[in-house]
């Protein structure tokens, strides 16, 4: 028998083979992509959280400040006038939109909003006299909430 | 005598061979091994990322919110703080490594214990600071703090 | 007969080997860099969300105190502590730019943010307006603003 024919029948397959090493890529690959669209999944949610979160952060101090601007033009118009009665007081106030105004007998109550988004407001009461203003009420509210509606606590009865 | 020769060296070679790419095979595995850990850590390290983030931030918004919504904000102690508001008071304190709230009916006292678990986080720290009302939450490495007006 | 497979003699096999071993590092190698992107990708908006989070808290305090206090000395101070800024501007119209690190906190040395705090008088007397905005150190993009007020009636120009 020829030696070479005899090395080709006996011997054992050399080294690893073929198939293996695919197979294992695949399996890392496959590893891999999983890890890598979880963390990416993990990391757009938190992206997405905290723009949503900086974005609303931002609407709340713009309507603050709008809130602001409209007690600060609030101020100035009844500064000018020391008999909350005033007929020309109350004209002046009714052409400031959005506002709501009780007259009260040592001062004058004035409530208004300003939408922070579509969902909520920022509620603001104020009391002028002749001391100057006090803030009564300065809350977020749902848009279409009222203040006086209170939270249903069930009281264990 | 020579082809004999031959088919051992040829032998040799052969083995020679197969050790080097059972080597070879063997390296590729431990690389995999070794980029499939580094990937569970990334993974692990930007998922607990996001989770401390999450649970510090959203703490933080969730008590600022709260207080910007209530009729007043009462601090009690450093990691209790009451919203009063109308016909029902809201305690939010911090017990046990998370942040609890806990909702009363007017008049009733509150107390730390029970309510609804809000978020997980190490530390809850509520302060007067000059009218203002400082939230400092800490849950990892990540420490988040904010002012609001009380 | 002898399947074609089994004819491989192992010196074909072992070439077999390489060949696939090639191929397979080919492929994985273009794998590898679409995963690695992605994880690249992933911490990035990881840290950038966290650096988000922390201008949006920053912006949040400093709008808070410069409403109660309507001085942004003061706002600076509360916020940062006591050290040299350089506010310009004249007494109705005040700008600061801080080097900050991207854990907001102040930082000269280690300017990764700025935070600009722009103040301005507006009528009537008494309302201020903050704009706040935020900008990457290293090529100014803007990152974040918002703007905030004050009404304090009693205080005619800005600090």
């Amino acid at each position: 028998m020829d030696v070479k024919e005899k090395v080709g029948k006996n011997s054992r397959p050399a080294g690893i083979g073929t198939g293996y090493l695919s197979l294992m890529m695949i399996f890392v690959t496959l590893c891999l992509t999983a890890l890598a669209a979880l963390s990416f999944s993990a990391a757009e949610n938190g992206r997405r959280f905290s723009v949503r979160s900086a974005d609303y952060t931002a609407e709340y101090y713009a309507a603050d400040l709008e809130a602001k601007r409209t007690l600060a033009e609030l101020d100035k118009v009844v500064s000018g006038y020391s008999d909350y009665m005033d007929f020309m007081l109350l004209a002046e106030l009714d052409e400031l939109s959005g506002t709501e105004y009780v007259t009260l007998p040592d001062g004058l109550e004035v409530s208004w909003k300003t939408s922070i988004n579509d969902r909520q407001n920022i509620s603001c009461k104020v009391k002028f006299s002749a001391d100057g203003f006090e803030i009564l009420d300065w809350r977020t509210v749902s848009a279409g909430e009222t203040e006086e509606a209170p939270l249903g606590v069930w009281l264990g009865e | 005598m020579n082809s004999f020769n031959s088919a051992e060296s040829k032998r040799l070679g052969e083995t020679v061979s197969s050790a080097a790419s059972m080597t070879l095979f063997l390296i590729f595995a431990v690389c995999c091994l070794i980029i499939i850990s580094v990937a569970a850590t990334a993974y692990g390290r930007i998922s607990r990322n996001y989770e401390n983030t999450f649970d510090s931030t959203a703490a933080v918004r969730y008590i600022t919110n709260k207080i910007r919504a209530c009729g007043g904000a009462e601090i009690i102690s450093e990691n209790e703080l009451l919203l009063r508001d109308v016909g029902y008071s809201t305690l939010i304190y911090h017990s046990g490594g998370a942040v609890y709230e806990r909702l009363f009916p007017e008049g009733d006292t509150p107390v730390s214990s029970g309510g609804e678990r809000l978020f997980g986080a190490e530390q809850l720290i509520i302060e007067e600071d000059g009218g203002l009302v400082r939230i400092t939450v800490r849950d990892g490495d990540d420490v988040f703090t904010a002012f609001c007006k009380g | 007969m002898r399947s074609p497979m089994k004819s491989v003699s192992a010196g074909g096999k072992l070439n077999l080997f390489f060949m696939e071993m090639i191929i397979v590092l080919f492929f994985f190698s273009i794998a590898s860099a679409v995963i690695l992107n992605a994880f690249a990708a992933s911490d990035r908006l990881s840290r950038e969300s966290g650096r988000l989070e922390r201008m949006s808290f920053c912006a949040q305090s400093a709008a808070e105190i410069f409403s109660q206090t309507g001085s942004l000395s003061e706002t600076l101070e509360k916020l940062f502590g006591s050290n040299s800024y350089d506010i310009r501007g004249d007494e109705y119209d005040l700008q600061v730019r801080l080097p900050l690190t991207e854990e907001c906190a102040y930082s000269p040395e280690n300017a990764e943010l700025y935070m600009i705090m722009a103040v301005e008088s507006e009528e009537p007397e008494g309302l201020f307006k903050m704009y706040i905005v935020f900008t990457d150190g290293s090529d100014g993009e803007a990152l974040y603003d918002i703007m905030a007020g004050a009404y304090l009636p009693g205080k005619g120009t800005v600090s």
